[in-house]
């Protein structure tokens, strides 16, 4: 009897248990995810959605990863699952194009060759054992390899992956032309001319890249976009070439300057008695665009100013500006993920009072900005152009985005002795789009990458993010937008905004008070150091009573100053740590204390009921 | 299945006629919060987020799940209270769903006290609460699958320590099983392939693969299929001792 409810039990939880399995077993085929993060950070931006849904060629990819060895870090495995699931993503998306083959290439087999054969590099792991852990996209007989995958630049996967299929069958790489009155490609002269710039290798990478001539007769209709770097008195001809482009569908990026210090350098501090002209405009073309630029004045900014080294004292000189995340509009795909760029003696856009045509800044200084005449920067001492900022209180626009349907800046007609062979345009066939901003220093490379040896080769390392302002500029407007939605899909922090409003507030209390006695310091501490530079320069051992009293009382003073600014900085913390306090004690004792409450009063209650019962009985 | 309701409602509101039901509330939550602030270094991280919570929550389930578990069948079958029961027209199954669903529903409830820390971290930033959403969600099957072994431990023993120890150290196997520091100790042992089978076994792995944001119907199946099994069990072992 026991027996068989026993064994009827037993089958019953049996049945069950391997239904659950089962159900477990099918689930691992059909199922389903739901990225519910406000970032939606598990999901595909709809930039790779466009490419993969635009993807019309079948595309195999092989991800070689290790996964059978023993010493392998959490890290790397675990990323190694987050890519898989990236590429059935990419799968999923691409209705079938894109089939996905993951590897273990362990050592010694076909699979092993193949991984190296198609260019993966392996990591030497502390084991001794080699690892893989790379992609290879194939189709037909075009191969594009990602040879290792760095956990680091994971939040660069999507844009690493997408950019590959889009340059697998990128049949021919668009067309940029660069018009610059600065050498910035390398010319093949007789003199053997210099290197081309970074930012010009940068685009080569994803463009082809064609020069300009700067009193060019036509510009070649079909140039994705034609870059202006410093236009110097271009000539009416070449302007109205320009400006026909535009107005015939081309895109411009124009970067104009008051103050290049390339030019500078390179025409030379001046012929005695010739102030060398160093500054460009498009003056007639703005005009057309609604756009109002001042070419003789530059922008300063002292909250943004970057350290140099102005004759052995390092001074913030604001005319060098230190962009950060605040300065760049957010909304703009171009300048979205930028974190920092340096700015470098250029001047400022407005928007021509009345212009009916689209004005969006993308860069734009801190509201203590102002300006200086730039006519004056060759000539004068850090110091001095210092003193000669002008501070407006504005908020000044470094770059924009400007369109509309444009008028020609020719409404005539072609200039005399144009030669013209297409009909003339007296207004944009369509929405045209100029992207302008007021500096090209920020272009050279000592301002924008560290150029190191690498044994033979020159290896690049951007400084900032101006070479990527300059390639998000001409990818945003050269049609490859979507990979530049992808590029600003990244991981967000998210810190305390109400400890960072405290912080600020607390600073603005006792900024002025540490300034000051910030500023005590440094004197006493010069004093100091001028008091021992006695010492060594006269007597070199021997200190007379009074040097030495002196000495012994400016350190008094110093420690008693380091004491009081201390102070200072701790009442700048404590409003925090009493936040801190305060919540904490919040969360611990309040909904706890509500509970007991709630308890005792049932209890009392059934008390009383209890008791009232006991009485009637 | 008419008998669940008006079972499930006396269980569920048996609990908070008991003092222990909120001294157990409150010395969870103090636990919790202690454990963010404290351990976790909420304020410190300066990050709207609530890991430094749902880190330590599988932990302080280790401890409190099995406490509320111990004694809904172990309390029953010492007290005789049992045989009550079972005169009433009511399945074995019926009677074991609606005990795990009132002690889940009272997880819940001391779970959900927990929203000072979500009204904190809003206060103080802007968290991902897509995040936080899935971070309970995953918080609340794993109650749920942390309570079903429970249950089938209390039936187990008439005595609720024991069934209170044989919860924690089944629940502590089941946790360590997807903890990355037991998985790779173990490395050195078996296969990395016999390794991910097991890990895919434990709670850690589950719940964190939903406490990230992205929710997989694989991870809820999961909580789901291990509630089942502990129910089975529990029912199992109920009509085995019954029996006898």
């Amino acid at each position: 009897m026991n027996m068989k409810v026993w064994a009827q039990s037993a089958v019953g939880l049996l049945t069950i248990i391997v239904a659950i399995v089962c159900l477990n077993v099918i689930a691992t085929k059909f199922y389903g995810r739901w990225d519910v993060t406000e970032d939606k950070v598990y999901s595909l931006s709809e930039g790779t959605e466009k490419i993969l849904s635009d993807l019309d060629k079948d595309l195999t990819v092989k991800l070689y990863f290790s996964r059978s060895l023993k010493e392998l870090p959490l890290v790397i495995k675990q990323y190694a699952t987050r890519v898989e699931e990236v590429l059935k993503e990419y799968a999923a998306v691409s209705d079938g194009k894109i089939q996905v083959e993951v590897i273990d290439p362990k050592p010694d087999t076909d699979e092993e060759l193949w991984a190296s054969r198609y260019g993966l590099q392996g990591a030497m792991l502390p084991s001794g054992e080699q690892m893989y852990f790379g992609l290879v996209f194939i189709h037909g007989g075009v191969e594009h390899a990602l040879p290792y995958l760095d956990p680091r630049r994971e939040e660069f996967l999507e844009y690493d992956l997408s950019e590959a299929i889009v340059g697998m069958f990128r049949e021919e790489k668009g067309k940029v032309g660069i018009l610059s009155s600065l050498p910035v490609m390398a010319s093949g002269g007789p003199m053997g001319g210099g290197e081309s710039w970074v930012f010009v290798t940068d685009l080569q990478r994803s463009f082809d890249v064609t020069a300009v001539s700067p009193d060019a007769k036509e510009i070649d209709p079909t140039l994705k976009v034609l870059i202006l770097i410093h236009p110097k008195q271009l000539n009416d001809q070449t302007l109205y070439a320009i400006d026909q482009y535009l107005l015939g569908g081309g895109r411009l990026v124009v970067a104009v300057d008051p103050m290049s210090r390339t030019d500078l350098a390179m025409s030379g501090q001046g012929m005695m008695g010739q102030m060398p002209q160093v500054s460009s405009e498009l003056a007639k073309l703005f005009e057309a665009w609604g756009v109002a630029y001042n070419p003789s004045q530059m922008v300063g900014d002292a909250l943004l100013g970057t350290r140099i080294n102005a004759g052995g004292y390092p001074t913030d000189y604001p005319y060098f500006m230190t962009l950060g995340e605040e300065q760049f509009v957010s909304e703009s795909v171009i300048t979205n993920s930028l974190r920092q760029m340096l700015y470098a003696e250029g001047g400022s856009l407005q928007q021509k009072e009345g212009s009916p045509f689209s004005f969006e800044p993308l860069v734009e200084t801190s509201a203590s900005a102002g300006v200086a005449q730039a006519m004056m920067a060759p000539y004068m001492s850090p110091q001095d152009l210092i003193r000669q900022l002008k501070v407006d209180d504005q908020k000044h626009t470094l770059a924009a985005l400007v369109r509309g349907k444009f008028p020609s800046a020719f409404p005539a007609g072609p200039p005399a002795e144009a030669e013209v062979t297409r009909q003339h345009l007296p207004e944009a066939t369509g929405e045209a789009s100029v992207l302008i901003i007021a500096d090209t220093d920020f272009l050279a490379d000592n301002n924008a990458a560290d150029k190191f040896r690498f044994g033979s080769q020159i290896m690049i390392r951007a400084r900032n993010d101006n070479l990527n302002f300059m390639a998000n500029a001409v990818d945003f407007l050269g049609g490859s937008q979507e990979l530049i939605s992808i590029r600003s899909s990244g991981k967000v922090a998210r810190p305390f905004h109400k400890v960072a409003e405290i912080q600020k507030a607390a600073q603005e209390k006792w900024k002025a008070e540490e300034e000051k006695l910030t500023a005590e310091l440094q004197g006493l501490q010069q004093k100091l150091s001028e008091l021992q530079q006695e010492r060594t320069d006269g007597n070199r051992f021997v200190l007379s009573a009074e040097q030495q009293q002196e000495i012994d009382r400016f350190r008094e003073q110093e420690a008693e100053v380091k004491k009081r600014r201390r102070i200072v900085r701790k009442n700048l913390r404590e409003d925090i740590e009493r936040l801190g306090n305060r919540l904490l004690v919040a969360n611990l004792f309040v909904v706890p204390l509500l509970v007991s409450g709630f308890g005792l009063g049932v209890f009392y209650r059934r008390s009383r009921r209890l008791k009232k019962e006991k009485t009637h009985a | 299945m008419q008998m669940f309701f008006p079972l499930f409602k006396r269980e569920f509101l048996g609990y908070f006629r008991s003092p222990v039901a909120y001294v157990f509330i409150v010395i969870f939550l103090m636990a919790a919060v202690g454990c963010t602030f404290f351990i976790g270094g909420l304020f410190e991280s300066n990050q709207a987020s609530l890991i430094s919570f749902f880190t330590y929550l599988p932990w302080l389930y280790l401890v409190f799940v099995p406490a509320v578990g111990m004694r809904l069948w172990a309390e029953e079958r010492r007290s005789g209270t049992i045989e009550l029961l079972f005169t009433l027209p009511v399945t074995m199954a019926e009677a074991v769903l609606a005990k795990f669903a009132a002690g889940w529903l009272f997880l819940l409830c001391a779970l959900g006290l927990t929203f000072p820390l979500v009204l904190t971290i809003n206060y103080l930033g802007s968290p991902d609460n897509g995040v936080v959403f899935a971070s309970y969600l995953g918080s609340a099957l794993m109650a749920g699958a942390y309570l079903s072994v429970a249950c089938f431990t209390s039936a187990l023993s008439k005595n609720q320590v024991i069934s209170f120890i044989l919860g924690v150290v089944i629940c502590f196997v089941l946790v360590l099983l997807g903890w990355g520091v037991f998985t790779d100790l173990m490395a050195d042992v078996f296969p990395v392939g016999v390794i991910d089978f097991i890990s895919s076994l434990g709670f850690m792995t589950h719940f964190q693969a939903i406490s990230r944001g992205l929710i997989d119907s694989r991870d809820l199946l999961y909580f789901l299929s291990m509630i089942g099994v502990g129910l089975a069990l529990n029912v199992a072992v109920l009509n085995a001792k019954k029996a006898s």
